[in-house]
């Protein structure tokens, strides 16, 4: 008994040995995150409260679920989630294939400086901030100076369309611009995990004859496949929340269009823009935060159970 | 590329080159309208073809050079530093994360994942950083706050080192007597360079991007970078424009940026990364083939 | 999987518990400290003030040194503020043995940072009201009364400042902010540019009603088919020529300041609305606004400026047409169709306040009574350091203008007289005209005040309802505005709407609170 003891003992002492270099690298991550991350998180009662400033945060009085009112006590409130949520789908299916694409095709392509070249260009939008892309957004779409107006509609002899009082035409135009700024960042993640990818499976398969599809299909794919779940893992977890700048400055916030572009993050602007009400904006916060945890679980138990590499934890 | 074939190459560089216009064209009609003169903008809108060259946008900005070139200073700085703190504690993060033996690593998975979720708001983070910790006017306070590590990048990392660095191989380490360190130092790092070059690549993005930091945590002017200045420009004309009609508004004379004033600086706020982007790309290549370690 | 995530969540409370134990520490420990501040700075303003009584300013003197941090908006450098703080200081410092130090951010981001400061608890004493709301702060605890403090050290605000005026500023019977002496009021109209005008030959004085504007506009549009006339600002043209009283803002409103009807009424029911709009809706259908008014992202100004319209919607006030001439660069004339009248809103649309946290209180409304009442201090926060960031021109009549080397954009402290306390005991630009104070003073004076001056609401009960009338006002008041909607249908949804969203309860709410404040 007791040898067997002191031998557990050892095989202990040898394992933490082993693992403590490990936790040592741990520390100044978790450290960072917990000063940065996890200590504000406490705020997070301000959801709960009526925030008085004399009182401070801790003092302040107890409302309970008063509010979170707002958020749900509307007509607005089933328009707002359906917004948010669909915009959200769209853009994890759709963004996901182009960028997905646009890496498989870059990493097909010979020729180095080209390459650069054109990673270099599907970047820019990116760098645009979603202000400046309304502006070039109402250039393009503007009824009376906009080019679609001017250079395609009306040399076509039809008459001019006014986007900016037309709902039917923005769940595209937001998703396309969605898609046009984030593709040349994503696609960066998708390309350095292919370019990560064994050459010799690549040699092999050559060897055995695959054509270039076959290659594709049954190498850069699968080696994309943890990427590719684990961003999307994430963009689940964030599935409540929205671009403000895309759903807000883009439509020019204009009025005809808000049934389509009012997603939760707009709404609570726009209710709270003249009452500057702290818990009623930390309530939506912590409701928009609840249901990505709880999807983010579901979802993460099932790719677990389907492929257990490929979670998030 | 092994075996490349002319047709197929066709086809790729036919997409490549309508998905780069696509991504040009408006950045053209941003520069375009820059220069463009005030009053031809207001009146036509934004064209592609403009009769008024007019760099008076680009004046009023530079003309206060002084500021304009010590916020491309402190930006430059700021996303030098930053990234490479950033990168050391999520490369050791995401390293001791990927072994799969590591008792606890789901936990600390939870742990590091749960901070994409759930954050306490603007308000408690501003009252521990300025209270707590002093940053408020400091170099810190550009560097520290939310940029300094971030769920999203060591997960990547981790990832990564999950499926393209072989287990053969941190065996093999181990078997030779290599402590931890070792390993990544000597054997996992090198093979990582693409891994690195994208996570400093995008964590150096989110540095030179901020401006929230700025924002936030510093009103002496001296600490401005230069999203920082641009962005306090853009937002003081939204707020004019917000509370335009009614006696707010009224009183605000008009001492902001110009239309062309406004692309001007989304083209000075972008064109700095554009340079430096290619710089970073030469890391993306593919990596060493490992086939000598199987069997 | 059940116990993994009970594990999981146990965990995670226990890290949250074991932190918050410890930010609660510190969150006590700064609202204690800031309320045992409060409390020394009263006494310490109590012990002094009998012996000052009579020897006026001498003892004040010789109290323990204090810096008045005071926030402000509007573009200045660092550098061209610590020059301003420290020249206002030399004068502080004699009289109260107290310096200053103020403080300037942008616009933009003026709100936003003061609302972080104060949630922090960072170091404050005075501030105006421009991203801070008075009754919001009120209610949240952001600013203290005011009643006793001006008792003690704020006897000059006490005097220049009437019985009615402070009414405005009370939240709950307590005077809660010090109204900036300006024009208090405003007639409605429209600027419009004076070469058009003098094309179509129709003399402005001619023009008294919305008729007389409907056929100068035709008349414009005549001349120039190409043009609307009447442009939108930034999106908006709500600023009808009407007299309603906000009653303090958030909807519900008195259909007219004049009459004494102290019906509370939904401003979006209203004839006088329905009028408006289906006015402009006529309007656009000729043409005659802006197409796509509402998402017009330019200023009115700008677009007069280019050429692209020829009138928009403007307040009027003493002095509006040079400050809308310099804005736009060409000569313009001002139509006015209401006559000037004031309401609450129009005193206390720019006020001042002290922070909740100021550590004395006391010392910080001693300083915002010398910024009002001595012209010297006023002239030295509102336009800077003379040489440096202005030059006198006339010093009889008291006119100012840029230094030989600079120009408005250069400047590193731009001149805002309107936000700072009181502006009519300061210069005036070149720019403007020499007699302006003076005429703001007589139209003070002649301003019509509304049958509910001195009515201050407090919102607190409903905000969830102005929160989602907000929103559907979001979908629907600027396109009406602009005339793009057919306003039978359109108006009808908008109230249904606004009715779903609890519109009569805000309605009701304030017609209690009017009821209760007429019998006191």
């Amino acid at each position: 008994m007791n040898e067997h003891h002191i031998g557990k003992g050892k095989e202990l002492r040898k394992r933490l040995a082993r693992y403590i270099p490990l936790y040592f690298m741990l520390l100044p991550g978790a450290c960072y995150l917990i000063i940065n991350n996890y200590i504000p998180m406490g705020g997070l009662v301000i959801a709960f409260k009526n925030y008085n400033y004399s009182k401070g945060i801790w003092d302040s009085d107890f409302v309970g679920l008063k509010n979170f009112e707002f958020l749900f006590t509307t007509q607005e409130a089933w328009t707002i989630t359906r917004n948010t949520l669909l915009y959200n789908i769209a853009f994890i299916v759709v963004g996901t294939l182009f960028a997905v694409t646009v890496a498989v095709l870059l990493g097909e392509l010979a020729g180095k400086r080209v390459k650069k070249a054109y990673q270099t260009v599907i970047l820019i939008p990116f760098l645009i901030s979603i202000v400046v892309v309304s502006y070039l957004a109402y250039g393009f779409l503007s009824t009376n100076t906009g080019f679609i107006n001017n250079a395609i509609v009306k040399p076509m002899g039809k008459e001019e369309i006014s986007f900016y009082s037309s709902p039917q035409y923005w769940p595209f135009i937001l998703v396309l611009v969605n898609i046009w700024k984030g593709f040349g960042y994503t696609s960066i993640m998708y390309y350095a995990t292919l370019v990560g990818i064994d050459q010799s499976y690549y040699e092999a398969a050559m060897i055995d004859g695959a054509s270039r599809w076959q290659r594709i299909w049954h190498i850069t794919l699968p080696g994309l496949k943890p990427t590719i779940t684990i961003m999307t893992l994430m963009s689940i977890g964030k599935i409540f929340y929205s671009d403000f700048g895309l759903f807000y400055q883009v439509p020019m916030n204009s009025g005809p269009l808000i049934d389509v572009t009012n997603t939760i993050d707009t709404y609570v602007y726009r209710g709270l823009m003249e009452l500057h009400n702290i818990g009623m904006s930390s309530a939506a916060g912590f409701y928009q935060s609840v249901v990505g945890f709880v999807l983010i679980l579901i979802a993460n138990f099932t790719v677990r159970k389907l492929d257990s590499d490929s979670a998030l934890f | 590329m092994v075996g490349s074939s002319k047709m197929f190459q066709i086809f790729v560089h036919v997409i490549m080159i309508l998905l780069a216009l696509f991504c040009l064209v408006p950045f053209l009609l941003l520069i375009v309208s820059s220069v463009t003169a005030e009053s031809t903008l207001i009146q036509n809108g934004y064209s592609f073809f403009t009769t008024d060259l007019d760099f008076a946008a680009y004046e009023y900005l530079l003309l206060d050079s002084t500021s304009i070139v010590r916020g491309y200073g402190i930006s430059a700085v700021t996303t030098v530093l930053g990234t490479v703190i950033n990168l050391t504690i999520t490369t050791l993060f995401a390293y001791a994360l990927s072994r799969k033996d590591l008792p606890g690593r789901t936990f600390i998975s939870f742990f590091l994942f749960f901070t994409m979720l759930f954050n306490g708001g603007l308000v408690p983070s501003y009252m521990m950083w300025t209270q707590v910790f002093q940053i408020k006017n400091s170099f810190a306070a550009l560097v520290v706050p939310n940029l300094m590590m971030g769920a999203f990048y060591v997960i990547m990392m981790r990832t990564y080192f999950g499926t393209n660095i072989p287990d053969a191989v941190i065996e093999a380490g181990r078997i030779d007597g290599a402590g931890e360190i070792r390993i990544l130092l000597r054997l996992v790092l090198p093979m990582s360079l693409p891994i690195l070059a994208t996570i400093a690549l995008l964590v150096g993005l989110s540095y030179w991007n901020d401006w929230l930091n700025g924002l936030y945590y510093i009103n002496d002017d001296k600490y401005y970078g230069i999203q920082v200045i641009l962005n306090r420009m853009l937002m003081d004309s939204l707020f004019i424009k917000n509370n335009a009609g009614t006696a707010l508004g009224s009183q605000l004379n008009t001492q902001v940026p110009t239309t062309a004033v406004k692309m001007a600086v989304a083209v000075l706020g972008a064109v700095p990364v554009l340079i430096i982007y290619p710089f970073f790309q030469k890391y993306f290549v593919k990596g060493i083939t490992i086939g000598a370690v199987k069997g | 999987m059940k116990n993994f995530i009970l594990r999981m969540t146990a965990a995670l409370l226990a890290v949250m518990m074991v932190v918050s134990v410890f930010t609660a520490c510190d969150g006590t420990d700064m609202s204690s400290a800031s309320q045992s501040g409060s409390q020394s700075a009263n006494s310490d303003v109590s012990a002094d003030a009998p012996a000052d009584a009579s020897a006026g300013k001498q003892s004040t003197a010789a109290q323990d040194p204090y810096t008045v941090r005071i926030l402000m908006a509007g573009d200045a450098t660092t550098q061209d503020c610590a020059e301003v703080s420290a020249a206002l200081s030399k004068i502080t410092e004699e009289k109260y043995n107290t310096t200053v130090e103020i403080t300037r951010f942008g616009f933009g981001t003026y709100g936003d940072q003061v609302n972080l400061m104060l949630s922090s608890g960072e170091k404050m004493d005075l501030l105006p009201n421009l991203g801070v709301a008075m009754l919001t702060a009120a209610n949240n605890g952001q600013i203290l009364p005011l009643d006793d403090l001006l008792q003690d050290t704020g006897k000059d605000l006490l005097r220049m400042i009437t019985e009615d005026e402070w009414e405005c500023v009370k939240v709950n019977g307590e005077i809660c902010a010090v109204p900036n002496r300006k024009e208090h009021g405003g007639g409605m109209g429209y600027i419009v540019v004076k070469d058009i005008l003098d094309e179509t030959g129709i003399d402005p004085a001619s023009i008294k009603t919305q008729e007389d504007m409907e056929a100068l506009f035709r008349k414009v549009k005549e001349l120039y088919p190409d043009m609307a006339p009447l442009v939108s600002d930034g999106g908006s043209l709500n600023w009808f020529s009407v007299r309603k009283d906000d009653l303090g803002g958030d909807y519900g409103v008195l259909e007219d300041a004049l009459v004494e009807d102290y019906t509370v009424v939904n401003w979006y029911e209203t004839d006088t609305y329905r009028e408006e709009i289906e006015r402009h809706y006529r309007w656009a259908q000729e043409g005659l606004i802006l197409k796509d008014g509402s998402t017009n992202s330019e200023q009115g100004v700008d677009l007069l400026a280019a050429g692209k319209g020829f009138a928009m919607q403007s307040n009027t006030k003493p002095g509006v047409d040079i400050e809308r001439e310099l804005l736009i660069g060409k000569s313009i004339e001002v139509i006015e169709l209401v006559e000037p009248y004031a309401q609450t809103g129009s005193i206390a649309g720019n006020v001042w306040f002290v922070a909740y946290n100021s550590e004395q209180p006391g010392r910080a409304m001693e300083i915002l009574n010398e910024i009002y009442a001595d012209s010297i201090s006023s002239n030295l926060v509102v336009n800077g350091i003379e040489g440096k960031h202005y030059v006198v021109v006339d010093e009889a009549l008291g006119v100012i203008g840029y230094p030989e080397d600079s120009s408005s954009s250069q400047n590193g402290y731009s001149s805002l007289p309107w936000a700072w306390p009181n502006e009519l005991n300061t210069y005036t630009w070149e720019s403007s005209y020499p007699e302006l104070w003076k005429d703001t003073e007589q139209f003070n004076a002649d301003a019509a005040p509304s049958v509910a001056m001195g009515f201050g609401w407090n919102n607190e009960n409903v905000l969830t309802e102005i929160t989602a009338c907000a929103n559907v006002l979001a979908k629907y008041e600027k396109a009406l505005a602009c005339g793009e909607l057919e306003p039978g249908a359109a108006i009808a949804k908008l109230n249904d709407e606004l009715n779903s969203a609890g519109m009569q309860r805000i309605v009701e709410e304030k017609q209690e609170q009017l009821d209760a404040w007429l019998a006191s």
